[in-house]
């Protein structure tokens, strides 16, 4: 079984997480529209994005339109490959915990 | 670190949740460029049919087939929003050759509906087209994001008001008011 990130599974850094995975590859998504998303402040947002971005899991670039400052983030090879081990780390918990044998059944909240 | 079985499944949740607002802006952001291209045929070929009226037909033939082209040219490049695996997630897949089926069988309805129940006046064809394009995006706003319902209904109210004569000279400011009308919904999703 693969071990959890610990890095990822705080929920707003794996909601960042997420979010960014569903982007198309090579397109970076900005701040202002992330914080939109996640509804986070952007102090909290800033310091999950922080972290993320020591562990090498995401890339910030920032510049200017204009005159206006701009911060776009994208995810990182390495952390499409953290997030995909992690996300395949909680598929097993679910389904080897969800096995005939031990005679449980998937969670009522669970949609796949 | 252990992770219980409850606590990883609401953590699947929450991706797929996240993944699911991802993709809804991103459906909006593109689906922006469509309405400029749609608002800015609609107004051009208003214009340019109130000029040459003897090829009014001709004029808006054209400008249709080439905004048609356009939209399934854009349909098929469209970046396909991707799973967590770097694969085509399965609803998005062959989104081009959906969207022309879908185009295809859509234009084939209306035009079996004017061969059977025609001739119409020229002022039926503007209020029943403006219809089926409003009756386009309140569908889409159905299965696709909420939002594209208020274009649909401001369309369909403009239609059926200019209509029923409650704002006078309907033909000719309904081409300016609705290709208007879907260039701020394109400003609109572009914010996304």
């Amino acid at each position: 079984m693969n071990a959890p990130d610990e890095v990822i599974h705080q929920s707003t850094r794996l909601r960042i997480m997420s979010s960014l995975s569903a982007m198309p590859h090579a397109e970076k998504m900005e701040f202002t529209q992330l914080r939109a998303l996640l509804q986070a402040t952007q102090g909290n947002l800033g310091a999950h994005l922080a972290t993320l971005e020591e562990a090498g899991y995401i890339a910030i670039e920032k510049d200017y339109v204009g005159k206006k400052p701009r911060t776009r983030i994208s995810m990182t090879a390495a952390g499409r490959r953290a997030f995909n081990a992690h996300l395949g780390y909680l598929r097993e918990v679910v389904h080897a915990l969800a096995s005939p044998i031990e005679g449980t059944a998937m969670p009522r909240n669970r949609r796949r | 670190m252990k992770v219980s079985r409850d606590e990883a499944a609401t953590a699947l949740d929450e991706v797929d949740e996240s993944r699911r607002r991802v993709g809804q802006r991103l459906d909006y952001r593109y689906s922006a460029r469509l309405f400029f291209l749609w608002g800015s045929a609609w107004i051009l070929a208003n214009i340019l049919s109130d000029i040459m009226r003897e090829r009014a037909p001709l004029i808006w033939d054209a400008i249709v087939a080439l905004a048609s082209c356009v939209s399934i040219y854009w349909a098929f490049r469209r970046p396909r929003f991707v799973d967590a695996i770097g694969e085509a997630a399965g609803p998005q897949r062959h989104y081009g050759r959906r969207y022309l089926a879908a185009a295809a069988i859509y234009l084939g309805f209306l035009a079996a509906i004017v061969w059977v129940t025609g001739p119409f006046t020229s002022r039926q064809v503007t209020a029943v087209a403006v219809l089926a394009i409003a009756q386009v995006y309140l569908l889409a706003g159905i299965w696709s994001g909420a939002r594209y319902i208020a274009p649909g209904a401001t369309l369909a109210t403009l239609a059926l008001l200019g209509y029923a004569g409650a704002i006078p000279g309907f033909e000719h400011w309904i081409g300016i008011a609705g290709g208007g009308l879907l260039i701020v919904t394109g400003l609109w999703f572009r914010r996304m």
